[in-house]
């Protein structure tokens, strides 16, 4: 695996892992991949470990392998991305008959308390019309 | 300008005698001060920061926050690539007998470019959250000491990354209020897709 691929894989998967701590702080149901507050935490430092370790130990492991800064901050960025969508999609599916389906009653990261995205988005849209 | 230097070329060898004393000690100054730990690591605090806060009116803050602190990664980042143009300075494992512990950078020394990084980020957090800035700002000195323990850095560099990263920092939080409108119209579309 080339030294990009690794990294952007260490990021997207620490990325996930912070949004799942952060969902679980936030109370933001819809984006847990668990509802059970002590897991999904669990799931959180499980996810989010194994890259940080991989970042630490990253000159132990690749001496003179370097990424340069702006591609390390490009990479950063897609990864963060990739991991807010992967979050979205699996919430989603792993929510969709737990949560509500009704009208979301806030316009903003706040509806996700109650529902998955999906249904947030089919719910604001049914209800526009 | 002349004592200056000396006394800080003291300081890098006298702060980098703690490396090379015992390996396990070695690969731990080279975790914290290498490009990805504590880099990453603050990058994913901002993540945190965006999704983190219970109440609506904290994260929408929080959100801003994030928002300043990522402008300020790459204005910063850009700033020391300017003046990195005009003003080069040595590396200390190329001038001084100092015990190197990560690759050897040929890019100018002053000012460190981790240090802008890491002190934009914390200033910019710092400015809008107190508790959550010591966090960030905690990171960024321990990064910054480890890198003059690694021999990558003289004291002064930090000094000068630290000052550009901070007064990019405020620069970008006074555009940030300059431009309002704007921010909150982006935010306003990133909340009409839950997004924020």
């Amino acid at each position: 695996m080339t030294l990009t691929a690794e990294y952007f894989l260490w990021a997207l998967t620490a990325a996930v892992g912070f949004i799942q701590f952060a969902a679980g702080q936030g109370g933001l149901k819809g984006l847990m991949f668990s509802q059970n507050p002590v897991f999904n935490r669990i799931l959180a430092v499980a996810l989010a470990s194994p890259p940080m370790i991989a970042f630490f130990t990253w000159n132990y492991r690749n001496p003179v392998g370097i990424i340069e800064g702006a591609q390390q901050a490009g990479l950063f960025t897609l990864a963060s991305f990739a991991a807010v969508v992967l979050t979205l999609l699996l919430g989603s599916a792993i929510n969709h008959r737990r949560l509500s389906t009704a009208a979301p009653s806030v316009s903003c990261l706040d509806a996700l308390k109650d529902m998955t995205f999906f249904q947030a988005m089919r719910s604001r849209y049914r209800w526009k019309r | 300008m002349e004592t200056l230097i000396s006394i800080d070329r003291a300081l890098a060898l006298f702060v980098n005698n703690l490396a090379g004393r015992w390996g396990p000690l070695d690969e731990i100054f080279k975790g914290l001060a290498n490009d990805y730990f504590l880099i990453v690591g603050a990058c994913l605090g901002l993540l945190f920061l965006w999704f983190g806060a219970q109440e609506t009116s904290r994260r929408e803050l929080d959100q801003k926050l994030a928002l300043q602190a990522a402008a300020t990664l790459g204005l910063a980042t850009w700033l020391v690539d300017i003046v990195n143009n005009f003003l080069v300075r040595s590396r200390p494992f190329n001038e001084i007998a100092v015990t190197t512990l990560l690759y050897r950078p040929t890019d100018s020394s002053f000012p460190a470019n981790s240090a802008a990084i890491l002190f934009g980020i914390a200033v910019a957090v710092w400015l809008g959250n107190r508790q959550a800035g010591k966090i960030f700002l905690l990171i960024a000195t321990v990064h910054s000491i480890a890198r003059i323990i690694a021999g990558m850095h003289y004291p002064l560099d930090i000094v000068g990354g630290a000052a550009v990263g901070g007064l990019t920092a405020i620069s970008v939080r006074w555009l940030f209020n300059a431009f309002s409108p704007v921010i909150t119209f982006l935010l306003r579309l990133a909340r009409a897709i839950f997004l924020a």
